[in-house]
């Protein structure tokens, strides 16, 4: 499959995943808003529902390769420059990594809201998108992030 | 789509149709957006990964949850109206419940082959069948045998050779 569509194809299963709703609620958590093709380092600038002063800036990697092992825990075979890194790193609204197995249709987040010193090779697949993680994500970002004015 | 639903209702039903339709690397998705038609997406089909201009569209009714199949038909010709839809190209219902997700399909354009000859059918029978894998790519099939039909009966009318 082209790079292009696996591309296209991540970004709709992480919109699916990202707008998940959780057992007892009637709305999702986050809208998942796209910055277009162009846009430098990020991929989607995503709301808190109910919170929409609160957001945050993700870029989203798709692979059919599957894992390599890992410490303590497989990563997700995706590459992230060094050069986005530092960019996701210094930005002042909170920005995540997001790495979609596109073949398992599973995605997981990766906060880049602390310093790094080298590029990424691999996404732990520790936090799953699950309706669990999206609700203290939802959270996280209140705590982290400045509100937009 | 009725523009009263929540925001998520269209975007998910679009990402789940997006995903399932293009699970076929020769399908290609577009958001269609033209004015007094009710049809969501422009899919078109590939020929052997190139543009045959093999196009059929899609018209998208969300939910949360599937409505009852008693009230299908009822749900989507409450957005199309009861007149014959009027296209040159074929034209697929789904109906998909936004919170699993999960959808029902049916043909409303339907393309069908009469002794070999391609001709669109207004489908009135309501024969709702499951969103699935299986179901997409019987739809893809009968859109290529379709378009494939369409073409030898042009170049047979043209007398025009194949290998032009």
């Amino acid at each position: 499959m082209a790079a292009d569509d696996i591309g296209d194809r991540g970004q709709w299963l992480f919109c699916l995943l990202m707008t998940q709703i959780a057992p007892g609620r009637t709305e999702p958590f986050f809208r998942p808003r796209f910055l277009g093709d162009k846009f430098p380092t990020f991929d989607f600038l995503v709301e808190l529902v109910g919170k929409e002063a609160y957001f945050f800036f993700a870029q989203v990697k798709t692979t059919q390769q599957g894992y390599r092992p890992g410490k303590g825990v497989k990563r997700l075979r995706v590459n992230v420059s060094h050069e986005d890194v530092q960019r996701m790193v210094a930005s002042p609204i909170p920005t995540y990594l997001v790495g979609m197995d596109e073949v398992q249709k599973v995605g997981y987040l990766l906060s880049l809201n602390e310093p790094r010193t080298s590029g990424l090779g691999g996404l732990p697949a520790r936090h799953v998108i699950d309706c669990d993680n999206l609700q203290r994500l939802w959270h996280e970002v209140q705590i982290f992030g400045p509100t937009a004015t | 789509m009725n523009k009263q639903d929540p925001w998520f209702i269209y975007e998910r039903a679009v990402a789940f149709a997006s995903l399932l339709l293009t699970e076929d690397k020769n399908v290609v998705v577009r958001p269609h957006t033209g004015p007094d038609i009710n049809m969501e997406l422009l899919v078109e089909v590939l020929k052997n990964g190139k543009s045959a201009l093999r196009f059929f569209g899609v018209h998208l009714v969300g939910s949360l949850d599937l409505p009852p199949l008693q009230n299908m038909d009822e749900r989507v010709l409450a957005h199309c109206g009861h007149e014959p839809v009027e296209a040159a190209l074929p034209i697929c219902a789904f109906v998909v419940g936004v919170r699993k997700p999960e959808g029902l399909c049916r043909w409303i354009v339907e393309p069908v082959l009469v002794e070999g000859q391609p001709h669109l059918q207004q489908n009135q029978e309501p024969n709702w069948q499951a969103l699935d894998s299986s179901r997409v790519a019987q739809l893809i099939a009968q859109v290529n045998d379709w378009y494939a039909a369409q073409k030898n009966q042009l170049t047979s009318k043209n007398g025009i050779s194949s290998k032009i």
